[in-house]
């Protein structure tokens, strides 16, 4: 599964450097892990407009949360996939993606090591980067139609694997709602 | 309009994580860091008590944050300190440590640095040690060794583990004895009873952990829950609090002890209940098919507790897990033994 | 919800009047290593632009474990970018069911990470997702070519089986026919 991943994340950068009518786009959304467990998320999308109703989004995302009593996420990731547009604006898309998860441990009492005599000292909240290959889908309404520089509102769940983790890869679900608007 | 309908979801969002349940409101909750794993402990109830129950879940791969889940441990939380964990590769832990050496000496080593953590952090409290399943076998291993046991003034052993081999065969003649009385009853699944006769021929000494099929024809003998629709209404699940308000997430559901589990099947800790003298109650659920009732006899018989000082208390109309079939039972009993031996 | 938008994803805006193409392929389906098998491919591809389409794929397919077939039906949505060479790139998601037929001499089947199922006579449904990226190559004038071949790497997961941390691996080769010139 990694490899395939891999494989998606080459097929990315070289889909990218295709020449096609583009913008380029800042984002900025709400990503709630398992809906509510809040955090946020920047992007920068690099669309290729390939007609009026398609394109093909490249898009990077940072994006951070936190579950109490679980875990925090620092993530960064890459995303390529389809986007469909209605004439109403209406868009929807779907991408796959590729990126590094790292995890931070959330227990309001910290984290503790015992050593070989029974010492107790603070441990650390890091765990070790994982990979983050995810699958995301999405609606949206592009609120600036046929205007020249686009302003989309959108909502995304998006599916994510942690790997690895207890020996297999464990996987978590989020939605993100925000905005995005066009800057060239 | 969509700009507001958008705004409006994101308050509520924003609104829903902040309402904050029990289960991220309640009690300390922190992470012991040991070879590799991340391990959850969360330590709820009446602190101020002074008496701390640590328990040990069982498996192996389940999760101590299941314990707060019954009606039998909420009423345990209202007169002790309960301590939940979850063990390398389950329920909420955390990490990806090395899966070349899973032993039984890795998970005594994590019990050993669990109980050291709580006595540093609450200032050497009264213990009770409490092992459910697998966790009553993996307690008695650390409890026999090092003189352990010392360190607590009790043991409660609900429906413990101790000896693979022989609880096989405990198992065995549990399901046998019922399977005539099924086939001969009407309207039953005779193909599937038959199947299981047939199952025992080939197969006449099973494995304890790797060979799968015999928990499940004690799970349709009602072997896990006595009366499954009654032990849902005693315990019913908050799923909304714990899908969106609590420390669950999907990763609960993935179990790192997914491959061979031929380490665990031949352990056998009767040595180590040789060399347990404190105080034990064996509690155990009269229709348990997963852990017969039959190895409460065997452990009673083996530990080396004075017999003023142990017991064994079988539960009627119960099965792996009076703290869900009978928490009203379990939580009398237990309170009992702590208050005399605290 | 996934599933939701899955189907406005496949039936959505966005397909217009663009050219369509409808391909009729079929190729060789191997899950694992062991379980060959074959799968038939009825493609709907508007192009959005000279390089660029949005098919809407459905797959019929079937393998053969040691312990099991599958038959599945399942419909995939995604894009593919043509290059002047004539070979293509291709990128879908797609969601459809699976029917597990057991042939193993017991009431339970288990796997090698101890997910189990009781299963029953004959088909045992469950859902199947999958995401598949795709190699493929125009035979012939890239711009009158009505024949191609493909290479499909899928991961896919059986839901009524296994969760999500458990995902299977297959890898699809073979050929199509556009039916109607472009």
């Amino acid at each position: 599964m990694k490899y395939a991943y891999m494989t998606a994340l080459l097929f990315s950068c070289l889909l990218t450097h295709l020449s096609a009518q583009s913008n380029l786009k800042a984002g900025v959304a709400y990503f709630g892990h398992t809906l509510t467990h809040p955090g946020g998320v920047l992007e920068l999308e690099l669309e290729r407009e390939f007609s009026e109703r398609a394109s093909l989004p490249f898009r990077i995302d940072l994006g951070y949360y936190r579950h109490a009593r679980n875990h925090d996420g620092l993530f960064l990731d890459a995303h390529i996939g389809l986007r469909q547009y209605a004439r109403s604006g209406f868009f929807w898309e779907e991408s796959i993606g590729i990126g590094i998860l790292q995890t931070m441990l959330n227990g309001e009492d910290g984290v503790f090591e015992v050593g070989e005599d029974g010492t107790v000292r603070r441990g650390s909240v890091f765990n070790q980067p994982d990979l983050m290959p995810s699958v995301t889908l999405g609606l949206g309404w592009d609120l600036t139609h046929r205007q020249d520089r686009k302003t989309l509102l959108w909502l995304r769940p998006k599916l994510y694997w942690q790997y690895p983790q207890k020996l297999v890869s464990v996987y978590h679900v989020a939605v993100q709602a925000g905005f995005s608007w066009q800057l060239r | 309009m969509k700009t507001h309908s958008l705004l409006l979801l994101l308050c509520a969002l924003i609104f829903g994580a902040c309402n904050k349940s029990e289960f991220l409101t309640e009690g300390d909750y922190f992470h012991l860091d040991h070879n590799g794993a991340k391990l959850p402990v969360w330590v709820k109830g009446n602190v101020d008590s002074g008496v701390f129950i640590i328990t040990v879940h069982g498996g192996p791969g389940d999760s101590g944050h299941e314990f707060p889940l019954s009606k039998g441990f909420k009423y345990l939380e209202e007169d002790y300190a309960v301590v939940y964990w979850d063990q390398r590769f389950s329920g909420l832990s955390q990490g990806d440590p090395d899966d070349s050496n899973i032993t039984p000496e890795l998970f005594i080593e994590d019990t050993e640095k669990v109980v050291e953590l709580i006595r540093h952090r609450y200032g050497d409290p009264t213990l009770f040690m409490l092992g459910h399943s697998w966790g009553g076998q993996l307690s008695a291993g650390y409890l026999g060794r090092d003189d352990h046991d010392q360190l607590f003034n009790g043991w409660i052993d609900l429906d413990g583990s101790i000896y693979g081999a022989l609880e096989a065969q405990i198992m065995k003649d549990w399901i046998l004895e019922q399977v005539p009385g099924k086939l001969n009853e009407e309207g039953s699944d005779k193909a599937f009873w038959q199947f299981v006769l047939d199952w025992y021929e080939a197969h006449p000494a099973p494995d304890n952990y790797t060979d799968q099929e015999p928990y499940f024809f004690a799970d349709a003998l009602d072997g896990y829950a006595y009366d499954w629709e009654r032990t849902q209404e005693l315990n019913p699940v908050p799923y909304h609090e714990l899908i969106f308000s609590s420390m669950f997430s999907l990763a609960y559901y993935v179990s790192g002890l997914t491959t061979d589990q031929s380490w665990a099947d031949d352990l056998n800790f009767t040595p180590e209940l040789a060399q347990i003298t404190i105080p034990s109650l064996l509690l155990w659920g009269k229709n348990d098919g997963a852990v017969p009732a039959a190895v409460g006899d065997y452990v009673y018989e083996h530990l080396a507790t004075p017999i003023a000082d142990k017991r064994l208390v079988k539960i009627d109309e119960c099965s792996h897990a009076p703290h869900y079939d009978q928490p009203e039972i379990f939580y009398q009993q237990v309170v009992e033994f702590v208050e005399q031996y605290q | 919800m996934y599933f939701v938008l899955f189907c406005i994803l496949v039936a959505g805006p966005g397909q217009g009047r663009a050219q369509k193409q409808i391909n009729l392929g079929a190729g060789y389906f191997g899950a694992g290593r062991s379980a060959p098998g074959l799968v038939l491919a009825l493609e709907l591809e508007p192009f959005q632009s000279e390089s660029f389409s949005s098919p809407t794929r459905l797959n019929l397919g079937y393998f053969k474990d040691p312990d099991y077939g599958v038959a599945f039906l399942d419909l995939h949505k995604g894009f593919r970018k043509y290059f002047r060479s004539g070979l293509y790139l291709e990128q879908s998601v797609g969601v459809g069911l699976m029917a597990t037929y057991y042939d193993v001499d017991n009431l339970y089947y288990f796997d090698r990470y101890r997910n189990s199922i009781r299963f029953k006579e004959g088909a045992n449904i469950s859902v199947m997702p999958s995401v598949e990226l795709g190699i493929g190559y125009l035979l012939g004038d890239t711009q009158t070519s009505q024949n191609r071949i493909w290479i499909r790497p899928r991961i896919y997961w059986n839901l009524g089986f296994r969760n999500l941390a458990f995902p299977y691996a297959a890898i699809q080769a073979g050929f199509s026919h556009t039916l109607n010139a472009r």
